[in-house]
């Protein structure tokens, strides 16, 4: 329970610094998802790049970027989340794994406030969609943020002995938005490519979450649940276990 | 209780590593109050920092029976953009505390009034202070660990933190490290010399006081 509270407290607190004292704080990351949704459909309309079977491109993006979304900024923020707020570690009831949970949990809260403007603002534009069963698109989100956890853990405890970590980390998501699905639907890969479906846990999550709101999308069968449990906690494991593991080299003169 | 058990402390420099604490072992009773002293960079804060948990040893380990503070009057875990009263209901969230008597605490001991209102940022230094010695002087615990408390604050701010320091010796316990024997005579009744990664221990704080004098 006392942990409980710990995380709340930290995610308040990171609201107060991440939204700043603007009112319109937190309106700022609800455009940025849109504008990110409506630049690819804008592209993709003017490209005429084909439809998507059984999901109105608006939505199959708003799924994507969101999704996606709470991947790449938990893996960011909680790399950054020890050292960002080891003033914090001061107070002996917040321990450091608490830092990096209270981030993950903001992000996800976020990103989940973001998704439902964005769909309800899609129906009454008239995009229609069903919503079937909330158990893949939640699934997805809960795996990804775990998934994002572990590889944040990993990142942080990296950035102990090289900051580059960092940069490198930022070139790797601009690749990863590319080949996880998230703007374009990678069904159609020719069976030579089948690898980068096969062994992408984040690519498989991004597509199954997209069969809550359709009756015949195909992106669920990609899902190898199996797989993705296993890189899931293996990674988040690794990651506890490298983080505890570093934690005295934290220290600088 | 506090106990330290073989706690080497080591940080790298540009030279190798320079070792700050060299498997130092002690007990920290309840009701006794120890003084830390030592000459700059000895360790002594570093010691402080890890009793409060806020850093961990190289090797060894440190056992908490009771609840520890962190250093008092320390202002580094404020957030700027946040105001006062918010960084201090954030701290009561953390420890469950009822934020309203902790506020009436804070502004009868900082006289901060409206100021608690507006954003840490737009403190001096003496106001960040005041606000930081109230907050964790509202918040009960069995150990208060305490840094230089002598450095900030006008005179009447350093009576009332003296008043304050006298009432809490009655119900918990005091670390604290100064380099005025004054503040050390007054408040201890043991103290701790730091010397070359080593603490020598006395029960008697005029002898330690000489030690520390000499070094």
């Amino acid at each position: 329970m006392v942990q409980i509270r710990v995380v709340y407290a930290l995610m308040l607190r990171e609201t107060k610094t991440v939204f700043g004292r603007s009112r319109f704080g937190y309106l700022w990351v609800v455009i940025q998802t849109a504008f990110n949704v409506v630049v690819i459909w804008v592209i993709r309309e003017v490209v005429h790049s084909g439809n998507i079977p059984g999901l109105p491109l608006p939505v199959f993006l708003i799924c994507g970027f969101t999704v996606w979304r709470i991947f790449s900024e938990t893996v960011t923020k909680v790399m950054m989340s020890v050292e960002a707020n080891s003033a914090l570690l001061y107070f002996s009831k917040v321990r450091y794994f608490d830092l990096a949970l209270a981030r993950a949990l903001l992000i996800t809260a976020t990103n989940l406030v973001v998704f439902i403007l964005l769909m309800t603002i899609a129906y009454l534009l008239g995009y229609t969609y069903p919503i079937l069963s909330l158990w893949p698109c939640l699934y997805s989100i809960a795996m990804l943020l775990l998934l994002g956890m572990g590889i944040g853990l990993i990142c942080c405890a990296i950035r102990r002995y090289t900051e580059s970590i960092g940069v490198l980390i930022a070139m790797i998501m601009r690749i990863g938005v590319f080949i996880s699905g998230v703007m374009f639907s990678l069904s159609h890969l020719p069976p030579s490519m089948k690898f980068m479906i096969d062994w992408n846990p984040i690519l498989q999550l991004v597509e199954y979450s997209r069969t809550s709101f359709s009756y015949s999308y195909s992106g669920g069968e990609f899902l190898r649940p199996d797989f993705v449990s296993f890189v899931v906690i293996t990674t988040l494991l690794g990651g506890m276990a490298l983080e505890v593991i570093t934690r005295t080299k934290t220290d600088k003169l | 209780m506090i106990i330290g058990r073989n706690i080497v402390k080591r940080y790298k420099t540009h030279k190798g590593y320079n070792t700050v604490l060299d498997d130092i072992s002690f007990v920290l009773e309840p009701g006794v109050n120890v003084g830390f002293l030592g000459r700059n960079g000895a360790g002594k804060s570093t010691l402080l920092r890890m009793l409060g948990g806020a850093e961990l040893p190289t090797s060894g380990t440190v056992t908490r029976v009771g609840t520890v503070s962190w250093p008092i009057g320390f202002a580094g875990s404020f957030q700027g953009s946040m105001t006062g009263f918010e960084n201090l209901r954030f701290v009561c969230r953390v420890y469950a505390v009822d934020y309203r008597e902790v506020m009436d605490f804070v502004l009868e001991f900082s006289d901060l009034g409206d100021y608690l209102y507006m954003p840490v940022s737009s403190y001096s230094s003496g106001m960040r202070a005041k606000l930081a010695f109230g907050l964790s002087m509202a918040i009960k615990f069995n150990f208060y660990l305490i840094d230089e408390i002598t450095a900030v604050g006008d005179a009447k701010f350093k009576y009332k933190c003296k008043y304050e320091f006298s009432k809490m010796k009655k119900y918990a316990t005091l670390i604290i490290v100064s380099h005025n024997p004054q503040t050390i005579s007054s408040y201890c009744d043991r103290v701790f010399v730091f010397d070359k990664g080593k603490i020598v221990k006395f029960d008697d704080v005029d002898k330690g006081l000489e030690l520390y004098e000499s070094l």
